[in-house]
Parts: C-alpha cells; sequence; structure tokens
C-alpha cells in the first residue's frame, strides 16, 4: 500500500509550510511536495496606489528582508521617474542592503541552522534551539547575536528604525549620512569583522562532518541566476544578470535585467501559493535554477574584496566548477557575511558617501519601471506599470525564494529518498528533510507574501489519498 | 546608579496591543524615563539578551487578554526558566532574560507589567480602559525605577490588581 508522510509545520523557517512525502508500495519515497499554504497577494492590493509609496508599502512584505523589498522597490520607481539617482544615493542604498544581507544571513545561519549544525541533526528536538547552541557554544551564539545587531543597528542607523524603514525613496534616499553615524558604523566593523571570521573558521573546521548531508542536501546539477558587476564580481545593489550552468558554462552573461520577461517564466501547481519560475529558453522541465549565497558565489568571477576573496578560493576548492550540493549554502552566506562587511567599511571610507545630494526629483517619465536587486536569498524582481495619474495598475514581483522552488522541491525529494523509508520514520529523518529547505533559508512572508512564523507538519499518505501519519510541530 | 531598561512590546497598530508603546512614548522626556533605556519592538528577539544583560533591572510593559479590561497585572520573572522546545525568532520575556543568562552570565531584575486590553482591531489608539490604566502604570514604572525601590507588597505580585474605575478622567 503506497504511503504519505507530511511534515506540517516546516519548523525553523520564515513562513508557514508542509511537505508531503509520497510512498509506493513498497515504502519507498516517489515524490515529495513543498507546500506554501498561505497567500498574501500584495501584486494585487498594490493596485491603485500611488507610485511612490510602492516602496514603503512592499517593504511590508517582509520582517526580515525589508529593506531589500525597499530597494528592488525604489528602482523599480527610479525607472518610472527615468532619473540616474546620485552616486552618494546609490552607495547608501547599497550599504543598508549589505546591512540587510549579514543580518538575514546572521539569522539563518545562528539561529535557525546552527542548532543542527552545531548539536547533531539527530539531537534531542528539546534542546536543538537556540538555548542548545548557546549551552553547547555560547562564544558562536554571542558572535551570531552581536552580527545581527550590528546589521540591524546599521538599518537603523540609516534608516531610523530596524524593520521596514522608509529612508529608501524613488530617486535616492529621504536623508544624507552624518559623520557620526558613519564613524559609529565604522567602529563596529573590526568586531564584526572578528566574529564571522572566528565562525567561519568552526565551520570549516565542522564541514567534513557533514558529508552524508552534503552528498544528499540538493545536490544535484542545475543552473544558477544572479547579478554581478562588469567584470562577473559579486554584486547585490545594481548590475546585470549572468546564468551559469552546471559546469560553470555561461548560459546567459550581462542579461539586462529590464529584459527579465523574456528569459524567465512563472508555472503554477494546484498544491501550493508559490510559483515556479524557470529559464524559458530551456523550458520548464530543464530550465529550473537557484539562487542566493551559493549561487551567486558559484557565477562570480571574484568577490571584489581581500578577505572574501580568500575566503571563496577555499570554497571553491570544495569541487571542480560549481559547488552543487546546497549543504554549502550555509558555508556560502557566511563569506557573504565577511564580503558585506568589508564592502560596507570600503564604502563608508570614501569621504563622497556624506555629500548631501542623495535625491533626484522627478514627475514620472514613464509608465512602466523595473527594479532588481539582490535580497539575502537570491535575485529579487520589482516590476510596476503606472495610469497618466501615476497609479499603480499592475505589479509583478518575483521573490528570491521562489526561484529557488523548483530546486527545493527536488532537494526534498532526494533528502527523503535517502532518510526516509517506509513506515519507520524518526525524528531525526524528518530534521533532515526539513533541514534541506533551511539551507535555502526560504523566506516564505516573501515569496508567497504569508504572514508568521514557520511551524511545520511532515505528512504520510497513501497512493490512494488516504492519510496515514502525520507528525505536527509548532514554531 | 541602577541601570535600567524598559521595553514596551507589540503592535501600534493593533489597538491595545500597542499599549508598549504608548506608555514608551509618554516616558520620553520624563524625569523617570530619562533614568533608564527605553525600548518599544513588535516582538521580542535574541538581540535583546545585550542590553538585558547590560541592565541591572528591566521592565516589560505588554497588554494581555482577559476581563475585565484595564486590569493591571504586575509580575517578577525569572530568566532561569526553561526555554521553548522550538524556536523561531521571537520570544517571551522570560526566555529572552534566560538568553541573556546564557550568553552574558546576567540576571537583571526582571518584570513585567500587563494591562488587560479591550480592542485589537486595526487602531492606533488604545481602548478607553486601557487608555485610563496608563498613568497608573506610569506610577508603577516610575516606582520601580526609584533609586532604591521599596520592595512590592506581596500581594502586587503575580496577581491582577484593582480595574481602575472605568469612569476616571484620570
Amino acid at each position: 500500500m503506497a504511503r504519505q508522510i507530511l511534515i506540517d509545520p516546516v519548523t525553523r523557517l520564515e513562513g508557514h509550510a508542509k511537505i508531503t512525502l509520497h510512498l509506493d508500495d513498497q515504502g519507498d519515497v516517489e515524490a515529495a511536495h513543498f507546500h506554501i499554504t498561505q497567500l498574501r497577494g500584495f501584486e494585487k492590493f498594490c493596485e491603485g496606489r500611488r507610485f511612490f509609496e510602492m516602496p514603503y508599502l512592499m517593504s511590508r512584505i517582509c520582517g526580515i528582508c525589508p529593506v531589500s523589498h525597499l530597494i528592488a522597490s525604489a528602482k523599480a520607481c527610479d525607472a518610472i521617474l527615468a532619473v540616474s539617482i546620485p552616486e552618494t544615493a546609490a552607495n547608501l542604498r547599497r550599504v543598508m542592503n549589505l546591512a540587510q544581507v549579514i543580518q538575514s544571513h546572521a539569522l539563518s545561519f545562528f539561529y535557525l541552522s546552527a542548532p543542527d549544525l552545531l548539536l547533531g541533526m539527530e539531537s534531542d528536538p528539546a534542546r536543538r534551539n537556540l538555548f542548545g547552541v548557546a549551552e553547547a557554544h555560547p562564544g558562536l551564539a554571542r558572535d551570531g547575536v552581536g552580527l545581527r545587531q550590528f546589521g540591524q543597528q546599521i538599518i537603523e542607523s540609516l534608516g531610523g528604525r530596524r524593520i521596514h524603514p522608509g529612508w529608501v525613496v524613488p530617486g535616492g534616499v529621504a536623508e544624507p549620512l552624518t559623520a557620526e553615524r558613519r564613524d559609529r558604523i565604522l567602529g563596529a566593523i573590526p568586531e564584526a569583522l572578528n566574529r564571522v571570521q572566528r565562525t567561519l573558521d568552526w565551520f570549516k573546521r565542522t564541514i567534513e562532518s557533514f558529508r552524508e548531508e552534503i552528498r544528499t542536501f540538493a545536490n544535484f546539477p542545475s543552473m544558477f541566476l544572479g547579478l554581478v558587476g562588469p567584470e562577473g564580481e559579486l554584486e547585490t545593489y545594481d548590475g546585470n544578470l549572468r546564468l551559469a550552468d552546471e559546469g560553470g558554462n555561461l548560459v546567459q552573461d550581462q542579461l539586462d535585467p529590464q529584459r527579465y520577461a523574456e528569459f524567465i517564466g512563472e508555472v503554477s501547481e494546484p498544491w501550493t501559493y508559490m510559483k515556479f519560475p524557470y529559464y524559458k529558453p530551456a523550458g520548464r522541465e530543464h530550465g529550473f535554477y537557484r539562487v542566493g549565497p551559493l549561487a551567486r558565489l558559484n557565477i562570480i568571477s571574484r568577490c571584489g574584496t581581500n578577505r572574501a576573496d580568500q575566503e571563496l578560493a577555499e570554497f571553491r576548492e570544495l569541487g571542480r566548477g560549481p559547488i552543487l550540493s546546497s549543504f554549502h549554502y550555509h558555508y556560502a552566506r557566511l563569506i557573504e557575511i565577511l564580503h558585506s562587511i568589508e564592502l560596507t567599511e570600503e564604502l563608508l571610507g570614501d569621504a563622497g558617501i556624506l555629500s548631501k545630494d542623495v535625491r533626484a526629483v522627478a514627475e514620472p517619465n514613464r509608465r512602466e519601471g523595473i527594479g532588481v536587486a539582490e535580497a539575502p536569498r537570491g535575485t529579487l524582481f520589482h516590476h510596476y506599470k503606472i495610469d497618466d495619474e501615476g497609479l499603480i495598475t499592475w505589479a509583478n514581483l518575483i521573490i528570491a525564494t521562489g526561484h529557488n522552488n523548483m530546486a527545493m522541491n527536488r532537494g526534498i525529494l532526494q533528502a527523503a529518498r535517502h532518510y526516509v523509508s517506509g513506515e519507520q520514520v524518526s525524528e531525526g529523518m524528518l530534521n533532515r528533510v526539513e533541514a534541506v529547505i533551511r539551507t535555502f533559508d526560504p523566506c516564505l512572508s516573501c515569496s508567497t507574501h504569508a504572514v508568521g512564523q514557520m511551524p511545520m507538519v511532515i505528512q504520510l499518505v497513501a497512493r490512494d489519498g488516504r492519510l496515514v501519519r502525520e507528525l505536527r510541530r509548532d514554531g | 546608579m541602577r541601570r535600567s531598561l524598559i521595553i514596551g512590546i507589540g503592535n501600534p497598530l493593533r489597538g491595545d496591543d500597542g499599549l508598549g508603546w504608548h506608555v514608551i512614548e509618554r516616558l520620553r522626556g520624563t524625569a523617570a524615563g530619562a533614568r533608564a533605556d527605553l525600548l518599544a519592538c513588535h516582538q521580542l528577539t535574541p538581540e535583546l539578551a545585550g542590553p538585558m544583560a547590560r541592565s541591572d533591572r528591566v521592565i516589560f510593559i505588554d497588554a494581555a487578554e482577559g476581563e475585565p479590561a484595564g486590569e493591571i497585572r504586575l509580575e517578577r520573572i525569572r530568566g532561569d526558566k526553561p526555554g521553548p522546545s522550538a524556536f523561531s525568532h521571537h520570544l517571551d520575556p522570560a526566555a529572552v532574560a534566560e538568553y541573556a543568562s546564557a550568553l552574558y552570565g546576567a540576571s537583571p531584575e526582571v518584570a513585567i507589567l500587563s494591562v488587560k486590553g479591550a480592542a485589537y482591531g486595526f487602531s492606533e489608539d488604545l481602548s478607553g480602559p486601557v487608555l485610563r490604566a496608563v498613568p497608573e502604570v506610569l506610577r508603577l514604572v516610575q516606582g520601580l525605577l526609584a533609586a532604591d525601590p521599596q520592595p512590592l507588597p506581596t500581594d502586587m505580585e503575580g496577581t491582577w490588581l484593582t480595574a481602575l474605575n472605568p469612569s476616571s478622567p484620570f
């Protein structure tokens, strides 16, 4: 008799989801689905709003990465205004986006995944949490708290608040940076660098103990997508799109993000609210790709900062060509934190960062605008159309987590086939299935526009649809 | 001088849930507010362990469910309670206190002042009963912040205080 396992809710993620594992008559996993069960629909309810309100409205999509939405939205509005914003404004936006990367990556690594990485996938679930980490390795926990605080304080220094800052506006930013606030941020950089370096050193020593997870956590060929600079360097604010295949060959390079719709299609499935983007020329079946930290490190020529480039060189020794195991998202996340801190120091070290010229003012000059930036979890697209009155008539968002939807589903299937068999399902097995998803650090609040934390259910269902077993955990 | 931290918790867009924000706002610019670090937040996160660890005394201001609306409760909590079995990215006051203890070995005095709310719809205003309770909350905060606070009467701890007269214009 075929069976199905349901994981609902999935824990230690941002949002709400469940996983179903379908077993065949022999008890082997035949199919796996990652269901996003909530819908928020920001694209629809922003219709009729004034376009210049969009950055602030869109930042409300997510409490973890509001800055990324602010920035992509403001860039779409810049395109509607048809302005080139002042260089200082672009650099200040860049600093804020880097701070977002730091605090979001720190949350993912230290709060959500460190319990698995430090205490073990099979460890006591009652202790496998933030408190267990603090007990086992208080230094690591303090570094996590410190890094997240560092990122949040930069956002607060620039935007006036840690969550949903309204400082990024169409045409630039609302206020210039003061020397006092700059110096406060710069003063905290040495300690932040020490914290991430210590964590990287610990993680690199630990990584060998996760051979099995590395082999089975969404470890397969795929394409990788992200923004890059003119020379292929890591770029989180601007730049053009690069798509590389599993061998590192460039499928597309320096693709103007304004043309995204020619290359990225989206399909829906009846069992989830999250769409499945794909690379159109390759078709739905073969056009899936990954985004986010792992993808970015796989496609770039270099990070562009000294210490991060040294770490990137070491990271690339993990394999020949692109690193295919999604387990290494964790590693990539730490390197990106390092890069973000270094680049923040570089940007704030430029005297021009204190310029008062931070905003271009204009009326709408175009009826349509597209804004693209790299969010912590991957490439983020905001696309708006307006009417004669400047009111939004249509909006489309492609969210970082959505790009990874196909990969996450395939990753669950791969891990479930390896760890789950029949009805002899242990909590540790199911935690590994969840842990595959955590490597991607999906933000389901963003990608489905669902609110809340991320509890999870795993459900075992028979081929005839009968629920055989269910494991439910609160977030 | 003892260092105090006051944390208002809640959503200022959801009526009485914004009590903590209102109280923090009222404390700003007052003598009592000047004796403490003031913070308002939607939810408690692990990063609060740092500021808590640097404080000798922490007071949380929050709305509570139940009746009668406007009733005030003062509760002292300890940081040595067991933490939650699963963690997402928010905590309750006891868990943050425990986390501060685990990370930094800190053990500030921690108290929660809560007021039973009446309305949690979309509003930036407090309901009448909760609004009328605010002066008493401020008075209690001031008492807790006193340089050498008098021990609270045992009947004030962990019990709901008498509901204020709903018709009082404060």
